[in-house]
């Protein structure tokens, strides 16, 4: 992995293209980054799959607009039209194939992308955010504070995560699906992805609140945290305007490694039935489907190989993408 | 010292967790009786309700089922009649756990030779092509490694059975499947261990002195290198204990991560709680016990 990159000291200074500016560490940084042509080509790839996500729905609405032509086109591809056209495998009217109710699975992957995607992004934005807090108050405030919330992480460390969020969710859904049923069926739609987000988000900041509080710890010692101290500064000064930012490098690599994670125990979870409900996909609801079709007889591969194939290739790029930033970002391991 | 006390130290520790669950458990309404098909008159509901004491203040309840639970009984099933959740532990138990010991042998007897031979030749192209296997095999979850498993192998080929777990055969896709994603794990926590070690002051003393490559890469460096794997192999049990959930559905395996799933499912109080404990035992228990081999191979640890 590291080898990928090797620190080119012409290039650091700058001088490649003749000028002798300084360039800063950051600028370095990302120089490095987009050096890694592992790192840059797995950004593209997720950046041409975040826009196909988003332009899918928009031209199915478009094309519905556009005459009878146009409008033949959207329905032929409405993740959610039943049709007569079951188990049609692969080709050059559906390129990945239908699935039992005749829907075009291509379709239905680019839809499911947004429930995997959000819930990746999200998900990696909640344990950030309480990661972040927790381990910097944690270690900002030492003493018994600091040996409580700590204690805090440790139980619910030796708790399987994934069990914790099991419970958790089937939890959360007893209390509020009755109660949200009455309100409207959309938020009843939406609550359950909105508990798959909460429970994920629930174990998922434990990592980072040990590793930003490690970090807290050793920047509280720092001259500069100090000088602030000697200044007058309050600790809410001190916290937020030097050792948050601090740490921020750590919690950046550390966040774009949570986000494929997230994404896999989504999947899990939708897999399991817990996650998102019908219609409504997720690429771990359509490998789930895709496997409730597996018989015998006929061999329906497709169901299981394309969705699966979107999951593996954005996992994969995510993680080469976070470990490009791992090695851009700490120079200690780009030895 | 150190073991005595991190033992004592559980006890509290399982103690939250169980409390924890419980209160998670019994904080949603609905009882697991609700799904019944036939609405029982109020006076049987009460009945069912008093046997098993659900009628009871909460921290009653959970007063008198951790008096049980020390005395080794987790009570009975609410939803499988007739059985106790020991008895569909002692059921399921020994089935997921040899399948988790079969994966873990897998994961370290694919991993580690994959660690070791991308660090020793680092940079070449058997080491690009090994650590780019590595971070793919991670991103294959064993959701989508079983059906294609089972559909290569068992179906089309018909070399192994599709299903169930009745024969030294039909343990060997739901091992693949499960241990195959922490093999790249392992694989590169090796392969950064070796490559840290090879760098260190001794290696190249001992590389100075005339010690043969090959003595000094096994006897020497991978005592050391291997050492951030014996730490992972703590959650990495944990993992494959619950990662095979969806093993065991795949493959219909009658293990204890199918009985979680449906008792969470149907509010089954007593098997859900109990699950948790043990799940959180068995984790605990397997930390300190790679913690124990920790400190066996690194002498330089301390435990203070």
């Amino acid at each position: 992995m590291n080898s990928t990159v090797t620190p080119n000291l012409e290039a650091e200074r700058g001088t490649t293209d003749g000028s002798r500016r300084l360039m800063r560490p950051s600028q370095l940084a990302w120089r490095r980054f987009w050096r890694n042509r592992r790192a840059a080509i797995s950004v593209w790839f997720l950046l041409i799959l975040a826009l196909s996500v988003v332009a899918w729905p928009v031209a199915l609405k478009c094309a519905t607009t556009a005459g009878p032509k146009g409008a033949e086109f959207a329905s032929r591809y409405d993740p959610d039209r039943v049709s007569e056209d079951q188990f049609v495998p692969p080709g050059a009217a559906h390129w990945c194939g239908t699935d039992v109710h005749g829907r075009d699975l291509l379709s239905r992957i680019l839809f499911g992308a947004q429930v995997s995607l959000l819930v990746g992004v999200v998900g990696a934005g909640i344990s950030l955010v309480i990661g972040v807090l927790w381990g910097a108050v944690a270690g900002f405030a030492g003493g018994r504070t600091d040996g409580f919330m700590m204690r805090f992480v440790d139980v619910m460390y030796s708790m399987p995560s994934i069990i914790f969020v099991i419970v958790l969710i089937t939890t959360l859904e007893q209390i509020f699906s009755n109660r949200l049923g009455a309100v409207s069926p959309v938020a009843e739609k939406f609550a359950r992805l909105l508990f798959l987000l909460l429970g994920l988000g629930a174990v998922s900041w434990l990592t980072m609140a040990r590793i930003v509080r490690g970090q807290v710890l050793s920047l509280k010692t720092r001259p500069f945290v100090e000088a602030s101290w000697a200044l007058g500064a309050g600790p809410a000064h001190v916290l937020f305007k030097h050792i948050i930012p601090n740490v921020l490098g750590v919690v950046i690599i550390y966040v774009a490694l949570t986000v494929p994670a997230v994404i896999l125990y989504e999947s899990f979870l939708s897999y399991l039935g817990l996650g998102v409900q019908p219609p409504m996909a997720s690429w771990g609801s359509l490998i789930a489907e895709g496997t409730d079709q597996m018989n015998p007889i006929r061999i329906y591969w497709w169901l299981i190989a394309f969705p699966g194939l979107f999951l593996i290739t954005t996992l994969l790029a995510l993680n080469f993408a976070g470990d490009g930033l791992r090695d851009a970002w700490d120079v200690r391991s780009t030895n | 010292m150190y073991f005595i006390r991190r033992l004592l130290l559980l006890l509290p520790l399982l103690l939250a967790i169980s409390f924890l669950a419980f209160m998670l458990v019994h904080l949603a309404p609905g009882g697991p009786f609700d799904r019944e098909r036939t609405p029982a008159s109020p006076e049987i509901e009460r009945q069912i309700q008093a046997k098993y004491h659900l009628d009871q203040p909460l921290w009653k309840q959970y007063a008198s089922y951790l008096g049980n639970l020390v005395r080794g009984d987790f009570g009975p099933s609410l939803k499988y009649r007739n059985h106790t959740v020991n008895d569909i532990i002692a059921q399921g138990l020994p089935v997921s756990l040899s399948l988790g010991a079969l994966a873990f042998g897998f994961t370290l007897g694919v991993g580690l030779p994959l660690g070791f031979y991308t660090a020793v030749r680092r940079g070449r192209w058997e080491d690009h092509a090994g650590s780019f296997l590595a971070v793919l095999v991670v991103c294959v979850p064993g959701f989508i490694l079983a059906p294609l498993l089972i559909m290569g192998f068992a179906i089309h080929w018909q070399w192994f059975p599709v299903a169930l777990w009745a024969s030294p055969w039909h343990a060997v896709l739901p091992t693949i499947a499960l241990g195959l994603y922490f093999s790249g794990r392992v694989a590169r926590l090796f392969h950064e261990g070796m490559l840290e070690v090879m760098q260190s002051a001794f290696i190249t003393a001992a590389r100075a002195k005339g010690l043969g490559e090959t003595a000094l890469l096994l006897k020497h460096a991978t005592r050391l290198a291997i050492l951030p794997v014996v730490s992972y192999s703590g959650p990495l049990l944990a993992d494959l204990l619950t990662g095979s959930f969806v093993i065991e559905s795949i493959f219909q395996i009658p293990g204890i991560g199918t009985a979680l799933v449906n008792g969470s499912l149907n509010r089954d109080y007593t098997l859900v709680v109990g699950l948790v404990v043990l799940y959180a035992a068995l984790l605990v228990f397997l930390n300190l016990v790679v913690d124990f081999f920790y400190v066996l191979l690194d002498r330089r640890v301390k435990h203070e």
